[in-house]
């Protein structure tokens, strides 16, 4: 075996991450490691990378066992690792990225021979068959590209064992296809893989043997000719998942959300979203698809007050709105933001104070500058038991929930309001199943009484699963609509590659 | 025309309206500013007076005649260069290349207003540089001090301190061996082990970066002015270090005008333009730099791929202290040849600046240190000329140009991304 992990366990405070996991994969094999967010996946892979020490288990390279005290040590080893969030200095080109920590230098100083560099990358992405501008700036390049970045890092260090945790993650299917066809040939060419994912299609696809992790535990490994994906489904949640939600037909009514013309920059200046037209009616969802950084950011941010519009109109239910988000909020807008802990919630407030946050300044929680402690107080313990909020009390911080009790928190706050419209972004991101389904049934609920629904996500299958119409989000442009009805994976896939 | 930029204002986005804007606010400033230089040289100077600047030494080999300006004459000059400014900017108000030209009429406008403050007299143009220098030199020093912390992700707020202590450790140092050199090596040595004892605080313990700094700097005024009052005062002979004289180098010190600012100095000076061409170097085009500058914006990519974090902060808080530390004997060994109270005189926090002007690197460091230099310089030389310009307003003159300078002409630059958030390493 090129590599085996032994009885690996690490315990965070409070969470047992891994719980005496052993997985192995050999010269020229493809494991798949599947399991829902929160499994256990990164922190083995941490582990295996040298960045966390285990409490327990050892590591076996061709039969002898390592104890890698820092990456160095790893890497060494012929450990590659890509990274879930990708590991890249903005501000450096390519040719640096690659070859940080390996530089090609000159003379007893180490001054940097920058032509030798880039000539090893050229020859590196011809072998491999990677296609990247060696003197491109990180923060110019696509996520894809980025991708191919840290895959060229793993193979300029010669790395024959490689990780991929979540690589699929960033990618559009067609984008997905590319990579399984550089990772099996790799596979070929004699590198163990582990490919780590959350998607059952695609592990199925891509994997000679899959591993699932549940809750820090491994639960078994299968090949996929003996498996299915509602039998890899059960595995991985521990019960039966339903992978689609009911819905009742509704007709939808008028328009709630007009979007005319609309642009507006990101931090940088630049021009995030162009020109987009979009209207959503009150009883339908409408699900914005594609690769994160194509400017659905900037897009929700616009929609709820928090940047600036630059050009074009937002209006809800015939009212123009201009940046002001508690205004935006009263006109019964409610926002899911796809970073909870940033744009949603206050760490190191109570779970009673982040449920009134919308609402505070008014009565029945406050007259005067007096804020009335009770009436807070009665109305998160009624929503802590509404919407199945699992917290130790209304007075626990919210920061120490679990990210589906914390999603759940915003949930009860923004559908408290009289709501006109639903703004989600990424509304599941890091849930696992349990919450996921919680959520995507009560965002349904809404939309069958009436209220009308955008939701934008980079998970193709969330839209997929949620939406009756689907804009495409390309470059900052809005590349297609698609009624639910003729949106297959290929079309809206295309689309996000910005092939019209 | 004017129909033009009316049809263009209402297709613009919100935020090219908004520089336009900038532009056109701009455009008008310079045009009133030319026109009151061009009012002033008309109307409000004697017709004859002129500005005599002396431009070489007396001692200097070779002698040149003075340069007379005529004041109503270079308020003109600058008025008319404040106009065509103006009109550039008035063509295409949003391009972001005239924002340089802001530099230039803040130039010409500043010396304009310097011959006119000086007109009738015989000032010296040769010694203000040599002033602009030798007040820049320490400047430099903090600034490159500064890089060195910050491109590795660490706030050194506690330079000026550093600098205070350092002085004081070379002037003990250096009068207890009897030797300014042994004193500036005591003085360098003691900025290191002030820069790693920072680099404890903030790295190893999380303590907040700007708080450790200022703690620092507190420390470090409250510690010398009790040695100073206690001791140094008590037995003078323990503050008298011995001086480093200055070592013209042949033939370049000579040239009229700029040969004795830029190639008669101690070898601080050339120490300073050593350093200056070595960190340039070292930080974009060594292995060393590449990993410091890796650090300094995306700690934990560096982490993955083998490099040690907190080593390399460690090294570079430690290089940090040794030359602020190095800053501090200049001003004991060259400037005064005595430990004196409050002696670093914001020049910690001056050198800060002159790092954020300067983009955080050493070349652009040397340029804002020069701009801050020259404040002080003409400070010091307009007050020994006898100007009726009030002393409290020439000795506010640098920290006037630090604001103006850092908040009207940097504008938006960026530093390292990791500056200021401790790295934990699991
Ligand atoms: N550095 C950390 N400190 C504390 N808890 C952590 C840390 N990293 C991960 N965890 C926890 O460990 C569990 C497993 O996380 P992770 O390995 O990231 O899961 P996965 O990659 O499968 O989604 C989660 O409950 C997560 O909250
Ligand atoms: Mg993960």
């Amino acid at each position: 075996m090129r590599l085996r992990l032994n009885g690996i366990t690490k315990q965070f405070p409070g969470v047992l991450a891994n719980d005496h996991v052993s997985i192995e994969v050999d010269r020229g094999e493809i494991l798949a490691l599947l399991g829902e967010n929160g499994a256990g996946k990164t922190t083995l892979m941490n582990i295996l990378s040298g960045l966390y020490r285990p409490d327990e288990g050892e590591i076996v390279v061709d039969e002898k066992p390592h104890a890698f005290r820092d990456p160095a040590e790893a890497i060494a080893s012929g450990i590659g690792m890509v990274h879930q969030h990708f590991m890249l200095v903005p501000i450096f080109d390519v040719t640096d990225s690659v070859t940080l920590g390996s530089e090609v230098t000159r003379g007893p100083i180490g001054a940097l021979d920058r032509p030798a560099a880039r000539a090893r990358i050229v020859e590196l992405s011809e072998t491999y068959g990677l296609d990247v501008d060696p003197d491109a700036m990180i923060e110019d390049l696509p996520v894809g590209v980025r991708q191919r970045v840290e895959i060229l890092k793993a193979l300029y260090r010669h790395s024959d064992i490689l990780v991929l945790d979540e690589p699929s993650a960033v990618l559009t299917p067609q984008e997905t296809e590319e990579l399984f066809v550089i990772i099996r040939g790799l596979a070929k060419a004699g590198t163990a893989i582990i490919f780590i994912s959350h998607k059952l299609n695609e592990v199925i696809e891509i994997a000679d043997r899959i591993t699932v992790l549940r809750l820090g535990r491994v639960v078994g490994t299968v090949t996929p000719a003996e498996t299915s994906q509602s039998a890899l489904a059960e595995m991985m949640v521990g019960r039966q998942v339903q992978l689609t939600v009911d819905r009742k037909d509704v007709t939808r009514g008028e328009v709630v959300l007009a979007v005319k013309g609309l642009q507006v920059r990101d931090d940088r200046g630049e021009i995030a979203v162009k020109h987009v037209e979009l209207e959503v009616h009150a009883g339908e969802i409408v699900g914005v698809a594609g690769v994160q950084g194509n400017g659905q950011t900037e897009f929700v941010e616009a929609l709820t007050g928090l940047r600036a519009v630059d050009a074009g109109t937002i209006t809800i239910s015939g009212t123009e709105i201009h940046q002001d988000p508690r205004y935006i909020a009263d006109l019964g807008v409610a926002h899911i933001p796809e970073d909870r802990l940033r744009d949603g919630l206050i760490r190191g407030f109570t779970v009673a104070e982040n449920y009134v946050l919308d609402a505070y300044h008014r009565e029945p929680y406050s007259s005067g500058i007096r804020l009335h402690r009770d009436a807070v107080a009665a109305a998160a313990t009624q929503a802590v038991s509404d919407f199945d909020i699992r917290t130790p009390s209304i007075m626990t911080d919210v920061g120490s929930l679990s990210g589906g009790n914390q999603q759940k928190v915003i949930v009860a706050r923004e559908f408290g309001r009289d709501v006109k419209l639903v703004v989600g972004s990424q509304p599941t991101r890091g849930l696992d199943v349990g919450s996921i389904e919680y959520i995507h049934r009560r965002i349904v609920e809404q939309r069958d009484a009436g209220v009308a629904i955008l939701i934008v996500s980079t998970e193709l299958d969330e839209v997929l699963a949620l939406a009756d119409r689907i804009a495409v989000m390309y470059d900052g442009e809005i590349v297609g609509i698609l009624p639910a009805a003729e949106a297959t994976r290929e079309r809206v896939g295309l689309l996000m590659g910005g092939v019209r | 025309m004017t129909g033009a930029r009316m049809a263009d204002e209402t297709t613009m986005s919100a935020a090219d309206r908004r520089a336009h804007n900038n532009g056109l606010i701009r455009a008008a400033i310079y045009a009133a500013v030319g026109l009151l230089a061009v009012f002033v040289g008309l109307f409000r100077v004697p017709a004859d007076q002129l500005t005599a600047y002396k431009v070489v030494f007396e001692e200097s080999v070779i002698q040149l005649p003075d340069l007379s300006l005529p004041v109503g004459g270079t308020y003109m000059v600058a008025g008319v260069v404040g106009l065509i400014v103006a009109g550039l900017q008035f063509t295409s108000p949003s391009s972001v290349s005239w924002r340089r030209l802001m530099s230039v009429v803040l130039f010409v406008l500043a010396f304009a207003v310097l011959t006119g403050i000086l007109g009738g007299k015989t000032p010296s143009l040769v010694g203000l540089m040599s002033a602009t220098v030798s007040f820049a030199l320490p400047i430099v020093f903090a600034g490159l001090a500064a890089i060195l912390a910050e491109r590795s992700g660490v706030m050194n707020i506690g330079i000026e301190g550093i600098i205070l202590l350092g002085a004081a450790a070379t002037s003990i140092g250096g009068s207890l061996l009897g030797n300014p050199l042994a004193g500036i090596a005591i003085g360098v040595i003691s900025g290191l082990l002030l820069g790693l004892l920072l680099a404890v605080l903030a790295i190893r313990y999380h303590v907040d970066q700007v708080i450790a700094g200022t703690v620092l700097n507190l420390a470090a005024a409250g510690i010398t002015t009790f040695m100073y009052t206690r001791i140094l005062q008590v037995k003078p002979d323990l503050n008298q270090p011995g001086l480093v004289g200055a070592t013209p180098i042949p033939f370049l010190s000579e040239i009229p005008m700029i040969g004795p600012a830029l190639f008669n100095g101690s070898f601080y000076l050339y120490a300073g333009y050593i350093l200056i061409v070595i960190m340039q170097l070292a930080i974009y085009r060594t292995r060393w730099g590449l990993r410091l500058r890796a650090v300094g914006e995306n700690p934990k990519a560096a982490a993955t791929i083998g490099i040690d974090v907190l080593r390399i902060r460690y090294r570079a808080l430690a290089m940090s202290g040794a030359v602020a530390g190095f800053a501090g004997s200049y001003l004991v060994v060259v400037s005064t040849g005595s430990f004196q109270i409050g002696m670093s005189a914001g020049i910690g926090f001056i050198g800060i600046a002159a790092m954020i002007f300067g983009g955080w690197n050493p070349v652009g460091v040397a340029g804002a240190a020069l701009v801050f230099g020259f404040a002080r310089s003409a400070e010091s030389r307009l007050g020994t000329v006898g100007v009726d310009v009030p002393t409290v307003f020439l000795s506010i003159l640098p920290y006037v140009v630090t604001i103006i300078v850092v908040a009207g002409l940097v504008g938006r630059v960026r530093g390292p991304s990791s500056v200021g958030q401790p790295y934990e390493q699991s």
